[in-house]
């Protein structure tokens, strides 16, 4: 399941909603295999827990990783430490710079991959408001929890699935509804799929 | 650019030409590298020189063929740079380039083919506006004219051809072609990207005009609207998407086409296609909610909000979602509400009036859907009431299924909370977008009636169009066009001012043109309700009055006929007629038609259709299959037959044309045709039924009237029926059972010996019915077998079943048969195959048919040689029975007619006779035997005949056939019976019946008298005293030739002689005296003995005492020549001298002309078809004589 030593067709991007981590755990595992990958966040701004439910930590998009990493060490290294925040920083750090906002972004992809409804409403409206351009880009969501474990899960299937779109490269706009429907049966996820133009 | 110095340009053209040949030189898999430097190259000559153009065209566009995707690509990109600069030089070039490379195997390259072409379109077009020569516009136009039907050509026609991606470009191109070609807002500033659009199409151009160019626009927005809003499933959702963002592309940029574009897009989103899966639906919403949501943050027109923000309601969208998009939304809405008028359709047809007049002052098309959705919603939102909701809701509910579709999960969205004449508008809106699509509503009729106008401009415009293409009429008519549509428009449309008195006018008018609006839609005003307050009228006034009405109509019929026309006329009455179950009613109408058959046939027809059509309405909706819905249909059906055949005008045609084109003939109808046949007009009845037999289906029960009537008492019907059942049993072969069946049947009932049975009298066979009558005649019987006979003829086939029936019956009727068969087995002839397979083997029991048959066959014509092998075998294998011979007694050989002639003697007279006609060729067969030469002839006959063995027949038989034989005198003349006797006379032993004959030989033929005596010389020899039977005839005979038979006599030995004459005294005195003449020299011939017995009456005299005058006797004899069987029958005169001399040869008396009895002979065979008799020649005759003479 990788595409190493081809190079990709096309350009994948992958929204969550503070592009922390399952966005993030997607990018890597799909940078790692070669895919043209970039991972995005839908939200406002970059919400990391806190100490309580109520408390989060919130950053702008423009802080990069290190900062954010350092921040929350100076916080409280412990409980961070405990709760995996840094350890996935300290990964993000190393991938690029900063979160990044899907909105603020202008490149066109060919697949945008949301992890979460909430992102993938986001996306479209932003995509709708958009709209101008002429390329197609199809947009899919798929949900997954917001922790570790499923994120890692996640990005296998995430993975395969644009595998899958990478084979069908030439005739994407034809297949990506079956693969997606495809999908959506094998591992009884509820998914969405649109098309825009950007 | 012409700031360039001459150096400058030198430099810039060494430069590309550089970057040309470095391109050129690259290897192949080296196609990025080479890109940039044809893109450098490029970018240098449309900057700097675009005069260069020209110069590096050809080259550049050599990269189309490269294999490469980005070499290809580069070309597009070459071509739509370059076109843009010099549209009018390069685009014939370019747009053939284009167009196939959208054919081009590579997916890649189609896409970038289509991005070409609507970047080529835009730029292109844009040039159009800017360009100041009308013939170079022109010429480009027609390049874009060229790849605008290309691309929009596929839209909804080639689908299952394109793929996705291609149509989602296709899509985006006529976006930008719609973009374009209609008008931007005048107030919005003008951005780069936007400015190019109609609105600044040169007025003076003739080949196209600003409105042409929109009108296209249209009808481009209308098909994709129309291919988005199909119910067709195969139209995928991608699809839907893509088409759906291409529109609100569309109508951020030309905002006057909102309201339309949102109208599509509440039908599309309340007619999402039941077979898209979840996934497909869910995204669709999505993408609805998604599109709207940033409408609702950008747009600033109120009345359309309104309804993006109800859409985005039903799209599951949450208040707090429409208050992030527009926080002061609803601020706005509160404080319009309280504004506006009470009514809020009036205020939503206002808005929609509102957005429709933006987008009309420059377009004259409207949506017709959107229209459609509006009267109706009109029309619904007037009627609802929070009560009937409810009410509909409890009704419907019965009628939702016990599972809850995915469909439905996936659409439902709860009605949000608010005023509640919001709610049942929203609701009404909802309603009406459903009843557009189902086709249902005043709206749909409008709509209809929209397009069909649009249609019939568009063709008078094409018309127009092709008459003259540039001719300023061109543009006249279009104003005027517009005009009218305008004044349409405006007409439906009432001012605002007024509205809303003038819509409920016309919700009302719309609602009478309701037809099929379901009850649930109908108004539930209980205030007042006409029905409650009316009694029903008694059925009886009810009934008069309608039948008073109908009185009217007819009694006008001409008024009404030129004022309604035929149609609608007829249509009328047989409403009466056949919904109204009121018999007096229908009797008038009835009585109506046939007062004129001749010109109201018609009427007639769709009477019995109309009762038609009803029954099997009937038939479908009732599930009780038991009940007869054709009663009704019958009973006119059979009124108007009747009528018709009772008709003082009645003509054939007429009643056939019933018979023939109703669509069922019920029973009734069927057993009319028998009426038919007894009141009218029987050959009239017999052709119809062989029509209906033959061109209707059933066909069998058409032929049953006919068959009925092969029993009728009535003569004439009686012959036709059958006439009529034959020909039928001829041409139609699957009727052939059932006549056949009918034929035996009624043929059976003769095995009745008593009587017939009951039915048979029935009233339809016209026999009174009398129960004093039943019983057998033969008229009766005869009546049941003539179709069989009438079969017969036709279908040889009949006969084993014939002989089967024949068996059982009793035997007068056997008689009958025989006398009715004779017609039919004539006809058929003895060659049929059935026929001789019949004869040859009979069934048991039948054997007198046989005889009766081959009779029958015989009778006028001789037997072909198969019949009479096939009667030999009969006789021989089966049946031994000689009558079976008569009739071919003359086919058979000799043999077998010898071997069978004393049997048939043997029967009674009648047939022996008959035996002997056909033997001889006598009585009524004399025809027959000159025809046919029987292999008999009569002196054979005779003599065979007389061989018959006394043990075999008794002489009695024998003795009255030999006299029946006899009796033929022309037959058995003198010649033949020289030739029987002849032979008789050699059979040994002796013929007992030979005296007989000789005795009746004599009295036919006296001259025959030698030859006779020469027989009884010839019997002396043979000894004949020794044959009782004979000796007797021999006796008689000479007693009754005497004087002839005395020389005969005088030769039987004395002491015969002596009984003879002791018997016969006077036989004893005339010899006495005959020997006392003689001469003494004819004395001395005889025996002294015989003369004793002559003269004294003893043999022996005593010693001494001699007769008186001894020797020598002077006998004559006359002795005929006894000879051979095949001997002369010439009696021969012997005649002795007187004198003692030697006798003298006999010689025969007709020795001299012994030639010409034989060439007499020879010609009367031919004759008499007698017998050949040879002469025999005179040398036997003479050695046979002598022993005599030496005597």
């Amino acid at each position: 399941m990788s595409i190493v030593g081809k190079k990709s067709k096309l350009k994948f991007a992958v929204v969550c909603s503070s592009n922390q981590n399952r966005s993030m755990e997607a990018h890597n595992f799909l940078q790692k295999r070669g895919f043209s990958v970039c991972s995005f966040g839908s939200g406002n701004c970059v919400k990391l827990p806190g100490p309580s439910a109520d408390r989060p930590n919130v950053y702008n998009f423009d802080v990069s990783y290190d900062d954010m990493y350092n921040d929350l060490a100076n916080q409280d290294v412990h409980l961070y430490t405990n709760n995996g925040l840094l350890n996935m920083l300290d990964r993000n750090r190393r991938i690029k710079n900063n979160p990044e906002r899907f909105q603020d972004s202008g490149e066109p992809f060919d697949v945008v991959i949301c992890c979460e409804e909430r992102v993938f409403d986001q996306v479209i409206e932003h995509l709708a408001d958009l709209n101008s351009g002429y390329h197609p880009v199809h947009v899919i969501n798929m949900d997954i929890p917001d922790n570790h474990d499923d994120a890692t899960t996640a990005a296998f299937i995430i993975c395969e699935l644009c595998q899958k779109f990478e084979e069908e490269a030439e005739h994407l706009d034809d297949m990506v509804s079956d693969i997606v429907t495809d999908f959506e049966d094998r591992y009884k996820r509820n998914m969405l799929h649109c098309i825009f133009y950007m | 650019m012409a700031t360039l110095s001459s150096q400058e340009a030198l430099d810039v053209v060494g430069l590309v030409g550089e970057l040309m040949r470095e391109a050129n030189s690259m290897p192949p898999g080296k196609e990025e590298a080479r890109v940039v430097s044809l893109r450098k190259a490029k970018d240098l000559i449309l900057s700097k020189i675009p005069d260069l153009i020209d110069n590096f065209w050809v080259e550049m566009l050599a990269t189309r063929h490269e294999r490469s995707v980005i070499m290809i690509a580069f070309c597009l990109e070459w071509i739509q740079e370059a076109c843009a600069k010099e549209p009018v030089a390069l685009m014939p070039d370019a747009i053939p380039i284009v167009l196939q490379l959208m054919e081009h195997q590579s997916v890649a390259v189609q896409k970038a083919s289509l991005n070409a072409a609507r970047e080529i379109y835009r730029n292109a077009f844009a040039w159009i506006l800017r360009s100041a020569k009308e013939s170079e516009a022109q010429s480009v136009w027609t390049e874009l004219k060229r790849i605008k039907d290309h691309v929009t050509y596929a839209i909804g026609e080639d689908y299952e051809q394109s793929h996705v991606g291609y149509r989602l470009l296709s899509y985006k191109f006529v976006e930008t072609v719609i973009t374009c070609q209609t008008p931007r807002d005048s107030d919005v500033p003008a951005t780069s990207e936007d400015w190019v659009s109609s609105l600044d199409f040169p007025p003076r151009f003739q080949f196209q005009t600003r409105e042409t160019v929109e009108e296209e626009a249209h009808r481009l927005l209308q098909t994709l609207e129309d291919y988005l809003t199909s119910p067709d499933f195969d139209v995928k959702y991608v699809d839907r998407e893509s088409i759906i963002g291409c529109l609100f592309h569309l109508a951020k940029r030309r905002p006057q086409y909102l309201g339309r574009i949102l109208t599509t897009v509440e039908f599309v989103h309340g007619n999402i296609p039941e077979s898209y899966s979840k996934l497909e639906v869910e995204g669709l919403r999505k993408y609805l909610k998604a599109a709207l949501m940033s409408f609702l943050r950008r747009s600033h027109d109120g009345d359309v909000l309104g309804r993006v923000v109800q859409l985005l309601i039903n799209l599951g969208a949450s208040n707090t979602d429409v208050n992030r998009a527009r926080p002061k939304w609803q601020e706005v809405q509160k404080r319009k509400r309280s504004d506006s008028s009470s009514d809020p359709a009036a205020k939503r047809v206002k808005g929609y009036e509102d957005s429709r007049r933006s987008a009309s002052d420059t377009a004259v098309a409207s949506d017709p859907q959107a229209l459609a959705v509006d009267i109706n919603m009109k029309t619904i939102v007037d009627k609802l009431t929070p009560n009937n909701v409810i009410e509909l809701v409890l009704t419907n509910m019965k009628k939702l299924p016990s599972t809850m579709p995915t469909q439905f999960n996936a659409t439902y969205t709860p009605i949000g909370s608010g005023p509640i004449e919001g709610i049942l508008q929203h609701l009404a809106r909802l309603m009406a977008v459903q009843m557009v699509a189902a086709g249902v509503g005043p709206g749909v009729v409008e709509m209809n009636r929209r397009r069909q106008e649009e249609m019939s401009i568009r063709n008078q415009m094409d018309t127009a169009e092709a008459e003259d293409n540039t001719s300023p009429q061109q543009i006249s008519s279009v104003l005027s066009r517009q005009s009218s549509v305008v004044t349409v428009v405006k007409s439906e449309v009432p001012d605002d001012d007024d509205g809303h008195s003038n819509d409920s006018a016309d919700a009302k008018k719309l609602m009478e043109e309701m037809h099929e609006t379901p009850d649930a839609y109908k108004a539930t005003d209980k205030a007042f309700r006409l029905l409650d307050i009316t009694e029903p009228i008694p059925r009886d006034d009810r009934g008069n009055a309608i039948l008073s009405i109908v009185n009217e109509i007819i009694s006008n019929d001409g008024n009404v006929l030129s004022a309604s026309g035929e149609y609608l006329y007829h249509k009328c009455l047989i409403r009466f007629a056949v919904k109204i179950g009121l018999d007096s009613l229908r009797e008038r109408i009835m009585k109506y038609i046939l007062e004129d058959i001749g010109k109201r046939t018609e009427l007639a027809f769709r009477w019995i259709y109309e009762e038609y059509a009803v029954a099997r309405q009937m038939t479908r909706d009732s599930t009780d299959h038991n009940l007869d819905e054709l009663v009704r249909y019958d009973e006119c059906l059979t009124k108007f037959i009747r009528g018709f055949i009772d008709h003082p005008e009645y003509r054939e045609g007429t009643v056939n044309n019933l018979y023939m084109e109703v669509p069922v003939v019920t029973e009734g109808a069927v057993d009319l045709l028998t009426y038919y046949c007894a009141a009218r007009s029987v050959h009239g009845a017999m052709r119809l039924i062989q029509k209906l037999v033959s061109s209707r289906p059933n066909a069998d029960r058409f032929i049953v009237p006919a068959l009925e009537m092969t029993l009728n008492q009535r003569k004439d019907i009686q012959t036709q029926a059958v006439q009529t059942c034959v020909k039928v049993y001829e041409t139609v072969p699957e009727l052939r059972e059932p006549i056949r069946d009918f034929a035996v049947v009624s043929m059976k009932l003769l095995n009745n010996v008593v009587q017939p049975p009951a039915w048979f009298f029935a009233e339809k066979y016209g026999r009174g019915g009398k129960a004093a009558t039943y019983a057998w005649t033969e008229e009766y019987q005869k009546l049941c077998t003539t179709l069989f006979s009438g079969l017969l003829s036709e279908d040889p086939s009949l006969l084993p079943t014939l002989g089967e029936i024949y068996n059982e019956h009793p035997s007068d009727v056997k008689k009958t048969i025989f006398k009715v068969i004779e017609q039919p087995i004539k006809s058929v002839g003895m060659n049929a195959p059935e026929v001789l397979h019949f004869v040859k083997s009979p069934p048991k029991g039948s054997e007198s048919l046989v005889l009766r048959i081959i009779h029958l066959l015989t009778e006028t014509h001789p037997a072909t040689p198969e019949l009479i092998a096939s009667i030999r075998t009969l006789y021989s294998d089966r049946i031994p029975d000689v009558r079976f011979l008569i009739p071919i007694l003359n086919g058979l050989p000799k043999e077998d007619i010898f071997a069978a002639l004393p049997k048939l003697i043997k029967l009674n007279p009648v047939l022996v006779q008959e035996v002997f006609h056909r033997l001889l060729g006598t009585g009524k067969h004399k025809q027959d035997s000159t025809q046919r030469k029987p292999s008999v002839t009569p002196a054979e006959v005779l003599i065979e005949l007389h061989k018959i063995d006394l043990g075999k027949v008794d002489a009695k038989t024998l003795i009255k056939a030999t006299g029946l034989c006899l009796e033929e005198k022309e037959l058995y003349n003198y010649e033949t019976m020289v030739f029987v006797l002849k032979n008789l006379v050699e059979i040994d032993p002796l013929p007992f019946l030979l005296m007989r004959t000789v005795l009746q030989t004599m009295q036919m033929h006296n001259r025959l008298l030698p030859f006779i005596m020469n027989i009884l010389q010839r019997l002396v020899e043979k000894q004949v005293w020794n044959l009782p039977l004979l000796w007797e005839g021999f006796v008689k005979c000479c007693e009754k030739t005497v004087p002839s038979s005395f020389p005969v006599i005088l030769l039987l030995p004395a002491e015969r002689l002596l009984t003879v004459l002791d018997s016969h005294p006077a036989l004893k005195t005339a010899l006495q005296k005959h020997v006392q003449e003689l001469g003494l020299r004819q004395r001395a011939f005889m025996s002294q003995k015989v003369l004793n017995v002559v003269l004294t009456g003893k043999i022996d005299l005593p010693q001494g005492s001699t007769v008186a005058e001894e020797n020598p006797v002077d006998v004559v004899g006359v002795i005929a020549p006894l000879v051979s069987q095949n001997g002369s029958r010439v009696p021969l005169v012997i005649k002795l001298e007187e004198e003692h001399e030697a006798p003298a040869p006999i010689r025969s008396v007709m020795e001299e002309d012994s030639n010409e009895p034989s060439s007499r002979l020879t010609e009367s065979t031919d004759d008499s078809n007698s017998m050949v008799i040879k002469q025999e020649d005179s040398d036997s005759e003479e050695e046979d004589v002598k022993p005599e003479i030496s005597v």
